[in-house]
């Protein structure tokens, strides 16, 4: 269970967090959220997809690292075998909280943007009094290890805006289209991946000349190209997936 | 000769059955220089009980380019994934069964009943070969948020608000099909030569003149009726029930579980139809007038109501009385009649907006080129429109057949000379041959002979004996199917959402078109 909490120096200026340069990668997430800024490194490795969220439907950009549930072929033995880590696991076990999602005295706050805060999970694993990089000073302010997270943790907040506006400009250009995969799945055959969703190059070709500019100067065009080249990874993923199967182990 | 060509259609009333017609219309022809006109009266007030539609009207609504999200937020639309009979066969308490939208497994393939009717499952027909009577049962919707307008996981239709419907249509013919809609009463025809409708004279003055009318103005049926005088065929002698007393019911509470089903539920002399909207229930006891007095049939429209309503006797309701039938043509010289002026019949099936479409379909698809073109359409529309009229009466008439009920109405109903002929005829063939596809030989038919299937096993028809070729082989690919079924229901259950939840979803984040 996790317990996330607003991150506030004198509740938490004890707490240290165990170091590790890929963030929480002991969590076998299989999709993993990300934003528009991060898609061309994360395209060199990592299929990217546009999905849907569960519950409301909206269109999310997500990392692609398992073929099941529970797994996560991207890492080995501990280690991130990817150039790049999807920031959603790099900041763990920091989160972005809202300010009036917790009602408490005015308790010193890391504030990110307008009305959002650090939180941190206190239940990780990575926490510990102990040892660890330390998150305070003496005095209380914060390390330079915190700064850091800090600064992660705006970019990505700022991200998520970017890349919603991204995913709405395509959609209301009715450039998303479902991706039609089959992956050869161990035992199974070919197996159909549903919802995953990708943009449709053929309506891309029919933009007019002030669309793609547009499109090129606030980087739409590129991005849409790292999704678009990243689908290819996931024949990749099919066959460490069915390696694994077969050898029965983990490790590779 | 006259040879002008086909330009103006001029549609008259603005209930469902007007809108639909002229968005069908529209979406197809207003760039090919036809100019579609609506002509309704600011005085007369839609009848407004058609709240069940066939699952077709999601093509209906995506031709016209309305998006669905926008359609269930406006209409108060909740998903129909079926119809649930309760008490049809005897009248016990409990006894219901399904008539889901899924078509029965393997259904273009290979026909499941001999298998199935070996009865070594244990299972309904419906539960058997079609995992939506589950579905519905558990309270699930047919699709999830992450689906995309118009796409199902599960086969669905909808239960909407008939009024509001009839609203949004309007709105959408005219902010965005470019429908002309005049808000005027027709005063009077004005003749052609050759006895064609020319024009409409409005009460203000003005006149709307034509090349094709569509009379939509419901039972009065304005021109084909009273103008041409085209008879009415009534089928009171098949069809006993011409009686409705419709109102509308709370839920308990906002977050009352909302059927998917139609509810249909057997009284003694008729049924209680039962549709789940988000806000409200729409429910009413249509009935035999010469089978029950109106007290009596409020009596049992309020016992109905007894166990989830706190007041039933507050609620008021309304009474529609109609002559169950339809006209003698459908289109005749340069009119045609699409709704309830062509005819109608009990809500029993959702036939009445399904004809509705198919009668525009056909409008929209074979629109005659010029006025010469227009007695060969005629003809053929007119002979379609019959066949489609008599097996709708044969297939609403095969409910109350197979019932074992008791009370007059139900034994009436089942005295041979009130049964249609054809229908007569197929119940003997089904003695001695089960009921498949041939039976019903047309490529567009209104009901399948799925829907023949879930009725007739539903209401434990057997046939006497029976010839088949099917062998151990057929065999063993119904028995696999069976047990697709049954998992196919389990994967549902875990991946499809409760109904309401579903709703609140939509009316909350809206659907994708992908």
């Amino acid at each position: 269970m996790k317990n996330i909490q607003p991150l506030c120096p004198r509740l938490h200026g004890g707490i240290k967090i165990e170091a590790s340069a890929s963030g929480d990668v002991s969590s076998n997430r299989r999709i993993v959220s990300v934003i528009v800024t991060e898609l061309l490194g994360l395209s060199l490795d990592i299929p990217l997809f546009i999905t849907k969220h569960p519950k409301t439907g909206a269109f999310d950009l997500s990392a692609i690292m398992a073929i099941e549930d529970g797994e996560n072929l991207f890492l080995r033995d501990g280690e991130w075998c990817a150039s790049q880590v999807p920031l959603n696991i790099l900041r763990e076990p920091f989160h972005i909280l809202r300010s009036d999602a917790f009602v408490g005295e005015s308790q010193e706050v890391i504030a990110l943007a307008e009305g959002m805060v650090v939180g941190i999970d206190l239940e990780s694993p990575r926490t510990s009094d102990e040892a660890g990089l330390q998150l305070f000073d003496e005095g209380g302010s914060p390390s330079p290890y915190l700064r850091q997270i800090t600064t992660m943790l705006a970019s990505l907040y700022s991200g998520h805006h970017a890349t919603r506006l991204f995913l709405q400009t395509l959609a209301e250009m009715q450039l998303i289209a479902p991706a039609q995969i089959e992956l050869p799945i161990h035992q199974k055959g070919f197996v159909a991946v549903n919802g995953l969703y990708t943009v449709d190059l053929a309506r891309l070709a029919d933009l007019d000349e002030a669309a793609i500019v547009r499109f090129h100067l606030n980087g739409y065009l590129q991005a849409i190209h790292a999704i678009s080249n990243s689908a290819g990874h996931l024949a990749k993923l099919a066959r460490w997936h069915q390696e694994r199967q077969v050898r029965g182990t983990v490790g590779l | 000769m006259n040879i002008t060509p086909l330009k103006r259609v001029v549609i008259v009333g603005g209930g469902t059955a007007g809108w639909i017609t002229a968005g069908t219309l529209s979406a197809k022809w207003r760039d090919k220089g036809i100019s579609i006109t609506l002509v309704e009266s600011p005085n007369v007030p839609i009848i407004g009980v058609g709240e069940g539609t066939w699952p077709t009207m999601r093509k209906t609504l995506q031709d016209m380019g309305v998006r669905e999200t926008d359609f269930v937020r406006e209409c108060s639309v909740a998903f129909k994934q079926g119809w649930k009979y309760a008490r049809w066969l005897t009248g016990a308490e409990q006894e219901y069964y399904y008539h889901p939208l899924e078509l029965p497994a393997a259904y273009h393939d290979q026909d499941l009943a001999p298998a199935w009717l070996e009865g070594k499952n244990g299972r309904s027909f419906s539960k058997s070969v079609c995992p939506q009577e589950e579905a519905c049962e558990m309270g699930l919707g047919p699709k999830a948020i992450t689906t995309a307008e118009y796409q199902g996981i599960a086969n669905y239709a909808y239960h909407l608000d008939a009024g509001a419907f009839a609203e949004f249509l309007k709105r959408h013919c005219v902010e965005k099909l470019g429908v002309t809609h005049v808000l005027d009463d027709v005063v009077g025809i004005e003749v052609a030569p050759n006895d064609d409708i020319a024009a409409l004279s409005l009460k203000g003055g003005t006149s709307v003149a034509g090349d094709l009318f569509v009379d939509c103005t419901g039972m009065r049926a304005l021109l084909l009726g009273q103008h041409f005088g085209v008879g009415f065929r009534s089928c009171r002698k098949h069809l006993f029930v011409d009686t409705a007393l419709a109102l509308h019911a709370p839920y308990p509470s906002d977050d009352a579980p909302i059927a998917s089903p139609t509810i249909s539920t057997a009284q003694d002399a008729g049924w209680i139809w039962d549709i789940g909207l988000p806000q409200r229930r729409g429910i009413g006891y249509v009935y035999s007038s010469s089978h029950s007095s109106e007290e009596h049939a409020l009596e049992q429209l309020r016992a109905y109501l007894q166990p989830d309503v706190a007041d039933p006797d507050a609620l008021e309701h309304r009474k529609i009385e109609f002559d169950p039938g339809h006209r003698e043509t459908f289109w005749h010289r340069n009119v045609v009649a699409i709704g309830l002026s062509a005819g109608f019949l009990e809500p029993l099936e959702a036939s009445s907006l399904l004809l509705v479409e198919i009668s525009s379909g056909i409008l929209a698809e074979q629109l005659p080129a010029n006025r010469n073109m227009m007695d060969i359409v005629a003809r053929r529309f007119n002979e379609t429109l019959g066949y489609h009229w008599s097996r709708i009466i044969d297939f609403l008439k095969l409910h109350y057949v197979l019932s074992r009920r008791t009370e007059k109405f139900w034994v009436d109903n089942r005295v041979p000379e009130s049964i249609p002929e054809r229908l007569q005829e197929l119940r003997s063939l089904w003695e001695h041959q089960l009921p498949w596809r041939h039976d019903l030989p047309r490529a567009t038919e209104v009901y399948s002979a799925a829907s023949y299937q879930y009725i007739l096993y539903g209401m434990e028809y057997r046939p006497v004996d029976y010839l088949t070729y099917h062998g151990e082989q057929e065999r063993r690919i119904a028995l696999r199917h069976f047990d697709a079924t049954e998992r196919q229901a389990q994967h549902w259950s875990r991946k499809l959402p409760q109904h309401r939840e579903l709703i609140d979803q939509i009316r909350a984040y809206g659907m994708s078109t992908v």
